[in-house]
């Protein structure tokens, strides 16, 4: 079906139409989109819905030019731009990911980024950035670091990036699917404000209750990728609504008018929980991410430790399916985590039923993303838990069956979709008989099919008598499916009872954030203060960034510390190894302005590898006729040796305690503008790989996740030690190259290709370290006082 | 054969994560016993170049190995390797043997053995920055040309062997669709 007349009378001309638009992506065999007419004139603000896969994200990325020049994709039919929708950074594009559209480390050059795409004056920069912050609702310092945002701030600031660029038009494809309810309401809130100040904008939206009253206008796709029905928000819903409910697109049981009363499980399914058998029991629970060395040290100075989770009591019953609701950092995922096993209880204790020997494992455990439970790189074998290669047991076969994967058992877990590599978590827990199932966010990132079908097993297990707990920021699954809701808020239990009870307690609800509307009203306002986290990974402290050497040219003091560096190679004594090594410690100390306390403990940890060196050449130096040598074990020692040992020793010293210079004075972001700016580095290249170092930290959580789920399955696998590099490089390697590839279409949707991102001249530059005398000064002072020791000292 | 952004990004990602494996090689090459025979623990050496295989297999464009390698060896630097700076300059001379080894194939081959011959010749780099920096002109001949075999050898295994295998099995994974190692070599253009 195609919609032939267009959305809305014509009062002028669109500034983007497009008519029988298809679009297929490459090896794909159906289109994603068919027969597309639309336009999207000034001042429209239009809602999108339909089920995932159904091309609502294909119809945006065409809108905004995204397709096909940043993402392939071959496009039939005819797309017509205004010219002003075609100047760089005329469409702001909001991605799902937080994570993965933001390029760099700060909040200042992250908004400066696309401003200096479209060659803004540098010296305007900062009135643009606070201005489009305020506009955006986000009240933060400029130095602040992106990674240390919550994933709401971080939509906002992707927001307020888009918004310095003054967008003719603003597209938000799902900017909440991966937000809490509170982060969600924030965005909202910032969107319906857009839209009360005329802004062109379309919005993509999963959850999209909250948004009915405040987008005019409704376009709702099907799953063949085309428009099933089109107008005002109102009258389309009203319309649709058995359709939406059949797609589930709205949650079952919810009446018109969004009334949710008759979504709840009937009370004497809840009553005679009371009397059942407990299967997990916390008591007087406490967890903090403290050391215990800095708690005691805490302690002592009568300050008070932060946990992660205070003095919980909870029991968890058979038949019960608990749902463990709260806003991002309550202790959710650290609660599952202390009742799964994965991590020890700092006080109090966790009573989980023991192992026996038909059922080992007698708690199971789901990760929030699927794919840190695979181990294997086939369906069928990570089914089965060992390799089977072609004669797939039958129990194995059953279970592809029951869940819907037959057709996918020889591919890889991680090629499979979404929606499939949920199933094959749960799959993967469901084979083995287990008492207790935990499960963190099952449904996150699902569309309503599978959400529903992993809800309907886990109220299977129930029905059976397991005890199923789960964490999710959904209220309308728990309304739904939970005979038990636990409200945390920081760490501590809030409302522990039935969800009915806690449906009528909007106070309660409003105080967890568990609401969402698109009126932020005065709750949320305390979230945006400014993170304070301790400095790590290429962060420089303010002291040495001011020091005279922090002020040098990046790009230029990294020459000079090579060059030192190569000039040290020809130390031959030792006297001059020891002299060339107190340049850098003096530079530290009087130049970097770090205490010799500090220089002393960030050199400590090198002077194991200086001993190395020098045992190294003592006992292997080649050795003439006539040098004497000892015997010691096995070992030919020589005094020659254990010179030249000692030098190569010393001038590894020069080289750490340079490096150790240069790493504690130089900020990246500046380096990385010196290299394209001083040293002729197209900027795609310098800007690139920043984006790409950018993303560093997130490994750190993943790879921690990858081993929890490892030590859950570990015990009954045996597999080779060379099996085991596979299974943790692969989810490392999928997600980092996911990432990767949005954050490069993030960074082209702003204004971030062609010439601009080739050409160093065609952009302007928000941080730009100058080159100044002082650079030359300082190379050819460290170079000259080098090559005079190398002269002199014998 | 031009270098698109998602290239760089990837290429960059890839390359800090193994310059984060770097440091961890560093630290655990401290736990080798000091008294081991330098032939035998050249055979540690592959891994530091593996970034100059991973990369250059999925990417496929001129200069992936050395820019592959430089950001990894800046990393390993940057993260506070007991190798200072040198992290850095030798991570170049290694990524620079690599290079030559693809750029023989004229980045078209990228097959076992071209894998295994082009991450050997990073082991020469190798070997040419430890001969003047790394004190192995000082050892007898014969271990030297031990240390040099032994460490190409190395390169060939723990960067080349290992960049193939890992990137075979994540390309089977879908996510490599739209990057040089998922077209033929006649469409990558």
């Amino acid at each position: 079906m195609s919609v032939s007349t267009r959305l809305k009378p014509a009062q002028r001309s669109p500034w983007v139409e497009v008519s029988e638009l298809s679009v297929t992506y490459p090896g794909q065999q159906s289109p994603a989109l068919r027969h597309i007419d639309f336009s999207l004139s000034e001042g429209d603000a239009v809602l999108v819905i339909g089920p995932s896969g159904c091309g609502k994200s294909t119809l945006a990325m065409v809108l905004a030019g995204l397709i096909p020049h940043s993402v392939e994709a071959d496009i039939e039919g005819e797309v017509r731009y205004a010219p002003m929708i075609q100047r760089p950074g005329a469409v702001g594009y909001v991605f799902q990911d937080p994570e993965s559209q933001l390029c760099q480390l700060t909040v200042g050059p992250e908004i400066a980024f696309g401003l200096e795409n479209v060659r803004c004056r540098p010296q305007d920069m900062n009135a643009r950035i606070e201005s489009a912050l305020k506009t955006a609702g986000l009240d933060i310092a400029l130095e602040s670091p992106n990674y240390a945002l919550s994933g709401g701030m971080k939509q906002k600031l992707a927001l307020a990036a888009d918004l310095a660029m003054d967008p003719q038009m603003l597209i938000f494809d799902e900017p909440t699917a991966n937000l809490d309810p509170a982060a969600t309401t924030q965005v909202f809130a910032e969107v319906g404000r857009l839209i009360h100040s005329g802004r062109t904008l379309l919005i993509i939206e999963h959850k999209f209750e909250a948004l009915l009253d405040v987008v005019p206008y409704l376009v709702v796709m099907d799953r063949q990728g085309q428009i099933r029905s089109h107008g005002p928000t109102a009258d389309i819903i009203r319309r649709e609504w058995p359709w939406l409910m059949e797609q589930g697109l709205i949650p079952d049981g919810l009446s018109p008018g969004f009334d949710r009363e008759s979504m709840f499980l009937p009370h004497r399914d809840l009553k005679r929980q009371e009397w059942r058998k407990p299967v997990l029991q916390a008591k007087e629970l406490s967890y903090t991410y403290v050391s215990k060395r800095q708690r005691t040290r805490l302690e002592k100075q009568g300050r008070p430790i932060p946990y992660a989770l205070h003095d919980i009591s909870l029991t968890i019953r058979e038949g019960e399916l608990v749902a463990i609701v709260g806003p991002n950092g309550s202790g959710k995922s650290t609660l599952v985590s202390l009742l799964a096993g994965l991590n020890r209880p700092s006080q109090g204790t966790v009573e989980q039923p023991p192992p026996e020997p038909d059922m080992p494992v007698p708690v199971a455990f789901g990760f929030q993303n699927p794919e840190h439970q695979f181990i294997f790189e086939r369906v069928a074998d990570e089914l089965a838990n060992r390799f089977v290669d072609q004669d797939i047991p039958d129990d194995v076969k059953s279970l592809l069956k029951e869940f819907e994967l037959q057709d996918q058992a020889e591919q890889s877990p991680f090629a499979l979709s979404q929606g499939q590599k949920r199933r094959l978590s749960v799959a993967v827990m469901v084979r083995d008989t287990h008492l207790a199932y935990l499960l963190d966010e099952p449904t996150f990132g699902q569309d309503a099919r599978t959400e529903r079908y992993i809800m309907n097993r886990l109220t299977a297990l129930k029905d059976q008598g397991k005890a199923v707990a789960l964490t999710t920021h959904d209220m309308d699954l728990v309304w739904r499916y939970a005979t038990r809701v636990v409200v945390l808020l920081e760490g501590q239990v809030l409302f522990d009872g039935w969800p009915q009870d806690l449906y009528h307690r909007p106070d309660l609800m409003a105080r967890a954030h568990l609401l969402v509307s698109a009126d932020a009203g005065e709750q949320h306002h305390a979230a945006d203060k400014t993170p304070t986290l301790a400095p790590r990974f290429i962060e420089v402290d303010r002291r040495q960034a001011e020091s005279p050497i922090g002020r040098l040219n990046p790009g230029w003091k990294l020459i000079t510390t090579i060059l030192a560096m190569g000039i040290a190679m020809f130390a031959h004594h030792i006297g001059q190894g020891v002299v060339l090594g107190l340049i850098p410690l003096t530079l530290l100390w009087v130049g970097a302005r770090l205490t010799p306390w500090q220089i002393f403990k960030r050199m400590a940890p090198f002077a194991v590898f200086f001993v190395l060196y020098t045992w190294t050449l003592t006992a292997y130096s080649r050795v003439g006729p006539h040098t004497p040598t000892f015997w010691f074990l096995w070992f030919r020692l020589s005094w020659v040796g254990f010179h030249n040992g000692l030098v190569l020793a010393f001038r590894m010293l020069a080289s750490v305690a340079f490096g150790v210079l240069y790493v504690s004075t130089t900020d990246v972001t500046q380096l990385v503008v010196s290299l394209t700016r001083n040293f002729r580095v197209p900027p795609r290249f310098s800007y690139g790989t920043l984006a790409g170092i950018r993303v560093f930290p997130l490994f750190e959580e993943e790879w921690r996740k990858i081993r929890q789920a490892r030590s859950l399955r570990g015990k009954d696998i045996r597999r080779s030690r060379i099996t085991r590099i596979i299974t943790y490089a692969l989810p490392l390697m999928t997600q980092a190259i996911r990432i990767g590839e949005r954050v490069a279409i993030a960074m082209e949707s702003r204004g971030f290709k062609g010439e601009v991102a080739q050409n160093r001249h065609a952009r302007t530059y928000y941080i730009d370290p100058p080159v100044t005398p002082w650079d030359f000064a300082y190379l050819a002072a460290v170079g000259g006082i080098s090559i005079l020791i190398l002269l002199w000292v014998r | 054969m031009q270098w698109k952004l998602r290239d760089i990004v990837v290429t960059a990602v890839l390359a800090t994560a193994c310059g984060a494996i770097y440091l961890g090689w560093d630290l655990l090459y401290k736990f080798v016993p000091s008294g081991i025979n330098p032939v035998v623990a050249a055979g540690f050496n592959g891994l530091w170049w593996i970034a100059a295989g991973i990369v250059p297999y999925i990417i496929r464009r001129p200069g992936a190995a050395v820019l592959a390698e430089s950001i990894g060896g800046f990393v390993e630097f940057a993260l506070g390797s007991p190798y200072g700076i040198q992290a850095f300059t030798i991570g170049i001379a290694q990524g620079l043997g690599v290079e030559l080894g693809f750029m023989a194939g004229r980045y078209k081959k990228y097959n076992m053995g071209w894998m295994l011959f082009a991450t050997a010749l990073g082991g020469i780099g190798n070997y040419i920055y430890s001969y003047f920096y790394y004190g192995v002109n000082q050892y007898t001949e014969l271990t030297q040309v031990g240390y040099l075999v032994v460490t190409m050898l190395s390169g060939a295994i723990l960067s080349g062997l290992l960049s193939k295998w890992v990137g075979d099995a994540v390309k089977r994974t879908g996510v490599l669709r739209n990057f040089a190692i998922s077209q033929t070599i006649g469409k990558a253009s």
